[in-house]
């Protein structure tokens, strides 16, 4: 019995650890705000239901669970190509990084945010990255 | 003034270890400075920068009311944060988003600063490290 539970338990570990091992799937907000590039972020605006710990689900093109998670905090980068002043806050997207286990072709895929519109997930030409959303 | 009385009566339904209760911030800060801090529990950001919150919100205890303001945040969640960092200001939860809007908050962390009558000093989005300096300018001096 007791190497039954911790049979159970070990899978349940793997799962867990597996969201870290899945492929990468880059979710860019594309909400403009200001921050300063590198901090941590989250959706803003009308984006903010695209936060950390916001549930989301990865569908096929038949509308099939593929995968299922939680948002992680995203990463300020640049949305457009202006040089500011270093150290001013400027213009953002919030770009996060999800690690998505069966999932091998973006062709046909969605991924719905927290009960919303679902959203394609286009292939990415970006080495390591399987695919790439753009919340806008 | 009236227009002041119209826009600043907020309340918030306060999130607290003990019962639940409400804070009329209108009220307060016809007492006294306040600084509303911005936030959700799963803002990185936020918990960042929220050590030097806490420390000012001790340092200042007598002369100035910090109030947490989550928005999506449940109820327990913002305990947690609560607990987490120490906070032993009140913090409020705002479900209509309505003092969300009216301080403009796109993102946390936000930092709103507001002097006794409850004129709106400066609100710094994406929060900042100026606070204590600009408590000692504005309000305390």
């Amino acid at each position: 019995m007791k190497a039954a539970i911790l049979a159970a338990v070990l899978l349940l570990g793997g799962c867990a650890a597996g969201e870290d091992t899945g492929v990468a799937v880059r979710v860019l907000v594309l909400d403009g705000n200001l921050r300063q590039l590198g901090d941590p972020c989250n959706g803003a605006g009308p984006f903010r239901y695209a936060h950390a710990d916001a549930g989301y689900v990865i569908e096929d093109s038949a509308g099939a669970e593929v995968f299922r998670g939680e948002l992680p905090n995203g990463t300020a980068e640049k949305i457009m190509d202006v040089d500011f002043r270093e150290g001013l806050r400027q213009p953002t997207m919030c770009a996060m990084t999800l690690h998505v286990n069966g999932f091998t072709n973006a062709e046909g895929h969605e991924l719905v945010i927290d009960d919303q519109e679902g959203i394609p997930i286009e292939p990415s030409e970006e080495p390591g990255v399987a695919g790439e959303v753009e919340v806008s | 003034m009236r227009r002041a009385a119209t826009t600043l009566a907020m309340v918030l339904a306060l999130t607290s270890c003990s019962a639940d209760t409400t804070l009329d911030l209108a009220e307060q800060w016809q007492d006294r400075a306040v600084v509303l801090v911005f936030f959700e529990s799963w803002c990185e950001l936020c918990a960042r920068q929220q050590p030097d919150i806490t420390a000012l919100s001790e340092q200042y205890r007598d002369t100035v009311l910090f109030v947490g303001v989550g928005h999506e945040s449940s109820s327990e969640d913002a305990t947690a944060f609560m607990r987490e960092h120490d906070i032993d200001y009140p913090i409020g939860i705002d479900p209509t988003g309505e003092v969300w809007r009216r301080y403009r908050v796109d993102e946390p962390p936000l930092v709103a600063l507001i002097s006794r009558g409850g004129r709106l000093v400066r609100g710094w989005p994406g929060g900042t490290t100026e606070l204590g300096q600009q408590i000692r300018q504005f309000l305390v001096a």
